[in-house]
């Protein structure tokens, strides 16, 4: 049986003399991990290689429990402007790694692969990735039922006063009133109330162009989606988000 | 037995190699078992020679069996040019083509999110230092043409332009996605000689199969 897909490449490995082990988000089949074999020659069945965000039609074998293996991969016309600018660039990378880090093996999420494609398409004519990013973070979250609870405490919920900053954790996933803050002991990451407003409109699905948040509210807000990202998963060593200051700081011209 | 046991030992470990599959393992092992011994521990020697005595180049990066390595001992290569690769192989393949008389700096790496490599676990802070040093007209980018060799350039980019120094990329015609260690010395003599000048505005690096 061979099968057919769209997919982005998420995650490229090379794999002995000239192959390749691909994970991509497929349209139709979530998070597939397979191997393309000779795929470095030129003359391959996969155009001499396919690269880390590319967009692919790939027809493959299933291999249930092993590795899958592609036949053919050819690369669809792509996500324009996105490798033109380094903040563009990483924050797609970004949405890479939810992907690859939030998402399970072989489970359908059409509704993912589409807010992943339409973003990565955005982003490539973006001012702005930083904040694209986000929206797609707090999305892709809801998506996986880990939207933060934003309007009262997620520890106990009573009362996280607006108005003033407030404490956010990832582990009780959302913010805390006082009182659960001080309980927890650790130092919690803190929301200003512009951060928290931003978050809440990414969550009802603002579109990014519309929001314009001040850069200290979008790093405290990121900071805040990526902690969760990093709740996720079987990759609890998610290196966080050591790039976040190349993606939100905007560019020094253009 | 125990000749038996070594045996298979060597053929375990000559299989490993890349290319080498169990038969021409074997082959290799019976051709070293008939060789006299000087010649077959020649070939012991060099393989420890190799790894104890070639070490990274102390201005570049590239691989030095002394404290330099022979481009940067070489007084007849231009130092004013500086071309930027990912690893030593990739000096190694832009030497072949023969086409490239600058210098090299080698970063041992390319940024990568996904995998957690960012710029402080690369030899960007050398690459500064040399660059500020002076003698530097050209710093040549020749990351490889994938996601992450551009968005290493990019970052390059950004950080070597308030040293006011002119920055450049290789040509855009190796395969997309492709590595400079798998293309060919003439599709990498034209990369390097048609290189061109990287500005921050969005226009260049070329975007790809768009
Ligand atoms: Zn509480
Ligand atoms: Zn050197």
């Amino acid at each position: 049986m061979i099968l057919r897909t769209e997919g982005i490449v998420i995650e490229r490995r090379e794999w002995s003399e000239a192959s390749q082990l691909l994970t991509l988000f497929t349209a139709t089949h979530g998070r597939l991990h397979a191997i393309a074999k000779g795929a470095r020659r030129p003359k391959s069945r996969h155009g001499g290689g396919v690269d880390l965000l590319d967009r692919v039609q790939a027809l493959f074998y299933p291999r249930p429990g092993g590795l899958n293996l592609l036949a053919e991969t050819s690369v669809l016309p792509g996500f324009r402007g996105l490798r033109a600018r380094l903040d563009r660039l990483l924050a797609g990378l970004g949405v890479a790694e939810a992907l690859r880090d939030g998402t399970r093996d072989e489970e359908p999420a059409p509704e993912v692969y589409a807010l992943a494609a339409e973003t990565l398409g955005r982003l490539g004519e973006s001012d702005r990735p930083g904040v694209e990013l986000a929206a797609f973070e707090s999305r892709f979250l809801a998506a996986v039922g880990l939207a933060p609870r934003l309007d009262a405490c997620a520890s106990c919920g009573g009362e996280a006063p607006e108005g003033e900053p407030v404490g956010f954790s990832a582990d009780s996933g959302g913010v805390v009133c006082r009182a659960c803050a001080a309980e927890s002991g650790a130092a919690l990451r803190t929301l200003r109330p512009a951060a928290r407003a931003l978050l809440r409109s990414l969550a009802a699905g603002t579109p990014a162009a519309r929001v314009r948040p001040d850069a200290a509210s979008l790093r405290q807000a990121r900071a805040a989606l990526t902690d969760l990202l990093r709740t996720l998963g079987e990759r609890p060593s998610r290196p966080g988000d050591r790039f976040a200051r190349w993606i939100e700081q905007s560019p020094a011209r253009g | 037995m125990a000749e038996t046991d070594s045996l298979k030992r060597l053929k375990e470990e000559l299989g490993k190699l890349p290319g080498i599959g169990e038969r021409s393992a074997e082959r290799i092992a019976q051709h070293l078992l008939a060789l006299p011994s000087e010649e077959a521990l020649a070939l012991a020697r060099a393989i420890r020679d190799v790894k104890q005595k070639i070490r990274a180049c102390s201005r570049c990066g590239g691989l030095a069996e002394g404290d330099l390595c022979p481009v940067c001992s070489d007084s007849k290569r231009d130092a004013a040019v500086l071309c930027v690769v990912e690893g030593a192989n990739d000096m190694r393949s832009l030497e072949a083509t023969g086409a490239f008389r600058g210098v090299y700096h080698v970063l041992g790496g390319r940024l990568s999110p996904l995998e957690g490599v960012a710029p402080e676990d690369l030899s960007v802070e050398a690459l500064l230092s040399r660059v500020k040093a002076g003698g530097v007209r050209e710093v040549v980018l020749a990351t490889n043409p994938t996601a992450e060799g551009d968005a290493t350039a990019l970052f390059l980019l950004r950080v070597l332009a308030p040293l006011g120094v002119k920055v450049t990329r290789i040509a855009r015609g190796l395969p997309s996605g492709g590595t400079i260690e798998h293309a060919s010395p003439p599709m990498l003599a034209d990369a390097i000689e048609g290189r061109t000048e990287l500005r921050e505005d969005g226009a260049s690096p070329a975007a790809r199969g768009n």
